[in-house]
């Protein structure tokens, strides 16, 4: 148990791999004309890396305000959320688990403990997975049960923190997820939000990102 | 307290025997001291109460706290109007202008995709409210500046939210005034469909309604010209088509073209409109079809994508209806729809065909019976959470499980949180599924049930709710008791009221403390004026303690377990204020020196303003106050 006390941390050095990956100019295709879709390898990152972080809590700063976790990751492709999502199934309910584990009542007073890492190399069936990007974009899914407790509200919460990102928006394999109590009780997960946000998405509930 | 339940639920079951159990009190210390009327002292009082008004209403001006400025400086105005009017124009004129300095950012940022709510929009509609009430030019002034501010600026607006500033003020006073004033209700609304055909349009129509069926039809006619004209848009439609065949309902979509609903569940189930207005329904029908599914849009340009996704969302609803009151329109309507639909996606889309399935597995779930799926959900969640083998996923499963049960099914509740590997996690799980059970029975006015398990709720805080609510609800049943019986209740509600100031002699500050003691305060000035204005002056001291603190927030505190499931919002709400108001205003009539005093010890400027005008809002309307004009005695 006392591995699941300290922020999970695996980074492995392995060698990325390298897929193409098709890249349009963003521009329609003018009639009459052919034009050939630039191509660019896509360099994949070495972990895949989720960041889960405690932004604020009315006691953060109390030694008795405490957290803990459990979750798994999995990969999935990302066609099969859409198709499950369209015909009113859970999307959550797909893909290979990846990775699992959980931690146990880290005290939040200390600042390193309000940030928990996930890192998953790209090794193996993910490594596979995410160089057929091109033909089979990939997406990953975060399923976690959190608690938390604030000794300064002495509230407990217990929270489901469910997320499903899609690999190409987080091209370099990071994601983070913000979570935040109020004075009044109340509470905000956010994230995960890409870097640069393609045009024409609009992320709901996330905090507003800062332009290139 | 376990003496008290039994001699409670004596007091229920068996009066006679209640009669005889001794009070603790003396009858005459449990009974409202009345004071003979005194005009003199109630002239003073007035005078008092205008005047901490107009202090209170400087001191505001120069807060650097704008939101309470305005508040307090718009109630001001409202409260002397008729005595100081020039005076009270000042303040709203001044109130009007801190509003700009108030946030326009959404209220909860994570529905600014929804609507935005702002603190600068709401409170302007506070103000607009009262100067329409004695001013209707100052109102017009105020809402052609909006109009002018307007033009100035271009911001990001919600899916739900009004087309204009101007048109989200205008609506949302037609809102306030169509109980009271129809008339008025639709002469502002008609101002509005100058901006064009905002969310808020829809509520004011189905509210107008229920009010006076000519004046919405008349309404609904004005807007249905105003979409018929140039720049129709399919949000307009959406507002005018949730009025006539699904109220409290309106639909639109977001920019990567996923459908959004927002409801309004005060109107959401009321019958449609439509099948009594037959021709209106066909009418908009016939509108949407040339507006929208009559005309080719470019999807060049992610907004074109965008407003054919919406128009797509639109006409997928409104088919049916076509069949129904159009149908001359439902086959051109279809075609359309499926061109644009193959336009926007060449790949299909299978959504009937899911729908399809997801309806069967509908209506096989609909021939269980209610009680039947709560037991099948119930024990779901608790196998589930059984077989789980992570510690943390487990306990975690057995709150959701345990919360997933109805709050008079506590016991249930209790076993399943029972499994619950953590003591603490275990003994708040239990204390709030107690909790959430006492506030629901004394809801129902079975008391004695609530009265039962207020002991087991081991949370100060959560057990002092329930508490004050049998206390409530005691002093209630007491005003229809005959004398002995009244005199125990009482007794009774004193003694809850005495564990909760127990309880709380040692509680650190917090504005959920504060709250409950202004609770407490409230009903404990029905029982001891006395003991009363002594607590409220420690509650005083206890606010200065904290760094802010609403004194107008009359809800309860948020005591509930922060779930997935939102068990806040399950608990029955208590029904008493939690407010300053609350506690003052049984005492104004008999103690307002001392009330007043007491309320100078705020050390906070805003908190001490807000808490003045309280006062003297309170007393004006205690019906105390002679009304004086004040010029009269200047």
């Amino acid at each position: 148990m006392s591995l699941f006390l300290l922020p999970l941390l695996f980074v492995l050095n392995i060698s990325s791999g390298v897929v193409q990956e098709p890249v349009t100019s963003g521009h329609p295709a003018v009639a009459g004309t052919k034009s050939e879709p630039a191509k660019t390898p896509l360099k994949l990152p070495a972990e895949i890396k989720l960041i889960l972080r405690v932004d604020d809590m009315p006691g953060i700063d109390n030694a008795k305000s405490f957290w803990e976790a459990t979750y798994e990751i999995r990969v999935a492709d990302w066609q099969t959320i859409v198709e499950r999502t369209k015909a009113g199934q859970d999307p959550e309910e797909t893909g290979l688990t990846i990775f699992q584990s959980s931690f146990a009542h880290l005290d939040l007073a200390e600042k390193k403990n309000r940030n928990v890492v996930i890192s998953v190399p790209v090794a193996g069936v993910l490594l596979e997975r995410l160089q057929q990007q091109s033909q089979k974009p990939q997406a990953f899914l975060l399923r976690s049960s959190v608690r938390f407790f604030d000794a300064r509200l002495d509230r407990n919460f217990a929270l489901k923190v469910n997320r499903i990102w899609r690999f190409k928006l987080f091209p370099d394999g990071e994601a983070a997820i913000a979570i935040r109590i109020e004075p009044d009780g109340s509470f905000s997960i956010n994230g995960p939000v890409p870097k640069d946000i393609p045009g024409g998405y609009m992320i709901v509930g996330a905090p507003a990102t800062k332009k290139p | 307290m376990k003496n008290i339940c039994k001699l409670m639920i004596l007091a229920v079951a068996l009066p006679m025997i209640a009669v005889a159990q001794k009070p603790k009190m003396a009858p005459a210390s449990l009974e409202l001291r009345r004071q003979p009327i005194d005009k003199g002292r109630d002239d003073v009082r007035h005078l008092e109460a205008v005047n901490l008004i107009r202090s209170t209403a400087a001191e505001a001006a120069l807060w650097s706290d704008k939101k309470a400025a305005v508040m307090v400086l718009t109630d001001a105005a409202d409260l002397v109007w008729g005595e100081t009017q020039s005076e009270s124009k000042r303040w709203l004129t001044r109130a009007w202008a801190m509003t700009d300095q108030l946030s326009e950012s959404a209220h909860d940022d994570s529905l600014k995709e929804f609507f935005t709510h702002s603190d600068r929009s709401k409170l302007r509609t506070v103000v607009l409210g009262v100067a329409r009430k004695y001013d209707a030019d100052l109102a017009e002034t105020f809402l052609k500046q909006l109009t002018d501010k307007e033009a100035e600026q271009k911001k990001t607006r919600g899916a739900f939210d009004d087309r204009t500033a101007r048109s989200e003020q205008l609506l949302g006073l037609a809102q306030q005034a169509v109980d009271s004033d129809p008339g008025l209700a639709f002469t502002l609304a008609e101002k509005s469909l100058t901006d064009g055909i905002s969310q808020g349009l829809q509520n004011v129509l189905t509210s107008l309604r229920k009010k006076n069926v000519d004046l919405a039809n008349r309404l609904f006619d004005l807007a249905l010209t105003r979409f018929s004209g140039v720049d129709s848009d399919s949000s307009e439609a959406e507002v005018l088509a949730g009025y006539l065949f699904q109220s409290g309902f309106t639909f639109s979509a977001n920019s990567s073209g996923q459908t959004m609903l927002v409801v309004n569940p005060a109107l959401q189930n009321l019958p449609a409109v439509a099948p009594t207005e037959p021709q209106r329904a066909r009418n908009l029908l016939v509108a949407v079809y040339h507006a929208l599914l009559a005309r080719p849009i470019s999807l060049e340009s992610p907004e074109g994508l965008q407003r054919a996704q919406r128009v797509l969302i639109l006409g997928r609803r409104l088919t049916g209806l076509y069949d129904k009151f159009a149908p001359e329109f439902a086959q051109p309507a279809r075609a359309f729809l499926a061109q644009l639909q193959t336009q926007i996606s060449p790949g299909g889309d299978d959504r009937a065909t899911d729908r399809g399935t997801a309806t069967t597995d509908q209506s096989s779930a609909t021939r269980l019976t209610k009680e039947e799926v709560y037991e099948k959900y119930l024990t779901r969640l608790e196998d589930k959470a059984d077989k789980e083998n992570n510690p943390i996923a487990k306990k975690l499963a057995y709150v959701e499980a345990a919360l997933a049960a109805t709050p008079e099914d506590y016991r249930r509740a209790e076993r399943i949180a029972g499994k619950i590997d953590d003591a603490e996690l275990l003994a708040d799980t239990v204390s709030f599924v107690f909790y959430r059970a006492a506030l629901a029975f004394a809801g129902k006015d079975e008391l004695e049930k609530a009265c039962e398990l207020a002991p087991q709720i081991t949370k100060a805080s959560r057990r002092a709710v329930v508490k004050l609510m049998l206390a409530q609800c005691l002093l209630a049943k007491s005003e229809k008791a005959e004398l002995q019986q009244s005199i125990l209740w009482r007794q009774l509600a004193f003694d809850f009221l005495s564990d909760v100031d127990r309880d709380f002699k040692n509680e650190e500050a917090s504005a959920n403390v504060a709250k409950i003691l202004l609770g407490r305060a409230g009903i404990l000035a029905k029982l001891d004026r006395d003991q009363a204005l002594a607590s409220l002056g420690r509650i005083v001291q206890l606010i200065n303690k904290l760094d802010k603190f609403d004194l107008r927030d009359r809800t309860a505190p948020n005591l509930g377990l922060g779930t997935f499931a939102a068990s806040g919002a399950t608990v029955a709400s208590p029904s008493l204020g939690f407010d300053f108001r609350s506690a003052i205003e049984p005492l104004i009539a008999t103690d307002f020196e001392q009330v007043s005093a007491i309320t100078d010890n705020f050390a906070a400027k805003e908190v001490r303003g807000a808490g003045r005008l309280a006062v003297a809002k309170v007393y004006l309307n205690s019906g105390s106050s002679p009304g004086i004009a004040l010029d009269r005695v200047r």
